[in-house]
């Protein structure tokens, strides 16, 4: 009696974790997937900058501005959060933002530890950055260093489903193809009962051969 | 293994995959964009010639030499000239006030300015060479009998720096403002052609 309510037990666990692993994650990292897929058509973003040649301490860095734009308006909210990358400590300055409206200023201290920012329709960081005169000195000459932006797009809409992933109705509907990713998660909980129901029987028809 | 500790260890596992699940809350994307910044370079060059004849000179004369100063680096310069120079006497070496360096325009390229003590300066952009002649003072005053039969080195010694306010201010004790053209032939009010670069060049500071 007891080995019969374990191995129920048991098998409930083993379709539960089945059923977990089949819908969750798998839905999750090709949601994941499809966003990187994705980013390129909901904003664009300055994807290189010319290099700065001769520079030297105390002078304003000639730095052309990061600008984000929005290209779509499918998702409710958009946060990109931006985190500036620079190993050079006598890099110093801020950043002017205008994000269509109005103007504010964030220091690159603060932009280091990253900041997020909603996107309307565009975003333009305008760098005023510098060398610091009073500490860069003779060693710094002839070197080479970096500013790296980090963005972290984040989809906050309220149907993410719907928003995320470029469906219309006749892509929801249709079966999926040969090599096509799965991306309907009806299609894994149909798997999943499939499955399920395969196994209820053969276990039955086991049980009704032993009695 | 008891099927009790089997059970925990699963239920553990499907904790751990919710929660795994849970991270991934929002969808998210991440990309990078990089900006490179090459830093230039400060350096200079100055040749003099050497003196024909350099015996029994006497306090109260001037020395004068003819040389070039080149910026060899990759951004403007304002260089000015110091003496470091010697005096071997009586056994004893050591840096000399008694001789005085400056130097003056002879030609080439550059922009000449002098601050109130007169002493001049020459704004160079990379590449470019001014000719000038470098004066040494024996000062007479400073030099008693005990400079008789000595050696002395004269050394001038070119100092360079960036064409900003803070750079000037810590190696040359000057700000923009302290500058004149080195020739004042020009009217009141109206400012020569070296004198806009140097002030468009000390603009670009933070």
């Amino acid at each position: 009696m007891e080995n019969k309510r374990g191995d129920s037990f048991a098998s409930l666990l083993f379709f539960g974790i089945i059923f977990i692993l089949l819908f969750f994650p798998i839905n999750h990292v090709s949601a994941i997937e499809d966003t990187d897929k994705e980013i390129d058509s909901m904003i664009s973003y300055t994807s290189s900058f010319k290099i700065i040649d001769n520079n030297e301490p105390g002078v304003l860095l000639d730095l052309e501005p990061l600008v984000i734009q929005r290209t779509s308006q499918k998702s409710d909210e958009l946060v990109v959060t931006i985190r500036i990358l620079s190993e050079n400590m006598q890099i110093v300055g801020d950043y002017e933002l205008f994000d269509g409206e109005k103007n504010e200023m964030y220091s690159l201290e603060q932009l280091k530890k990253g900041e997020s920012f909603k996107i309307k329709d565009s975003l333009v960081f305008s760098p005023n950055l510098f060398f610091l005169g009073e500490t860069t000195g003779n060693q710094e000459m002839n070197t080479q260093s970096t500013i790296t932006y980090e963005l972290i797009l984040e989809n906050h809409s309220a149907n993410k489903d719907k928003d995320i992933i470029v469906s219309d109705d006749e892509t929801i509907n249709r079966l999926p193809q040969t090599n096509e990713k799965l991306e309907n998660k009806y299609v894994y909980i149909g798997f999943f009962l499939i499955v399920f129901v395969t196994y209820c029987s053969v276990n039955i028809r086991r049980k009704v051969k032993r009695s | 293994m008891s099927k009790k500790r089997i059970n925990i260890l699963l239920a553990g596992m499907l904790l751990l995959v919710i929660s795994v699940g849970a991270t991934f809350a929002w969808w998210t994307a991440s990309t990078q964009v990089t900006q490179t910044i090459n830093m230039g370079n400060l350096a200079i060059e100055a040749t003099v010639e050497q003196l024909g004849d350099n015996e029994n000179y006497e306090p109260g004369l001037t020395v004068e030499q003819d040389g070039t100063v080149t910026n060899t680096g990759t951004i403007e310069t304002l260089i000015s000239v110091d003496s470091s120079s010697t005096v071997e006497s009586k056994g004893s070496e050591g840096t000399e006030t008694a001789i005085s360096i400056a130097f003056k325009p002879l030609g080439g390229d550059g922009y000449w300015f002098k601050d109130a003590s007169g002493r001049a300066y020459v704004l160079l952009s990379p590449g470019e060479t001014a000719e000038v002649e470098i004066v040494s003072s024996l000062n007479g005053s400073d030099m008693d009998n005990t400079y008789m039969d000595s050696t002395v080195n004269i050394v001038g010694d070119f100092h360079a720096t960036q064409v900003l306010d803070g750079a000037l201010e810590a190696e040359f004790g000057i700000v923009v403002d302290d500058l004149i053209d080195y020739e004042e032939n020009f009217s009141r009010g109206v400012k020569s052609e070296g004198m806009k670069r140097l002030h468009d060049l000390t603009k670009r500071g933070k």
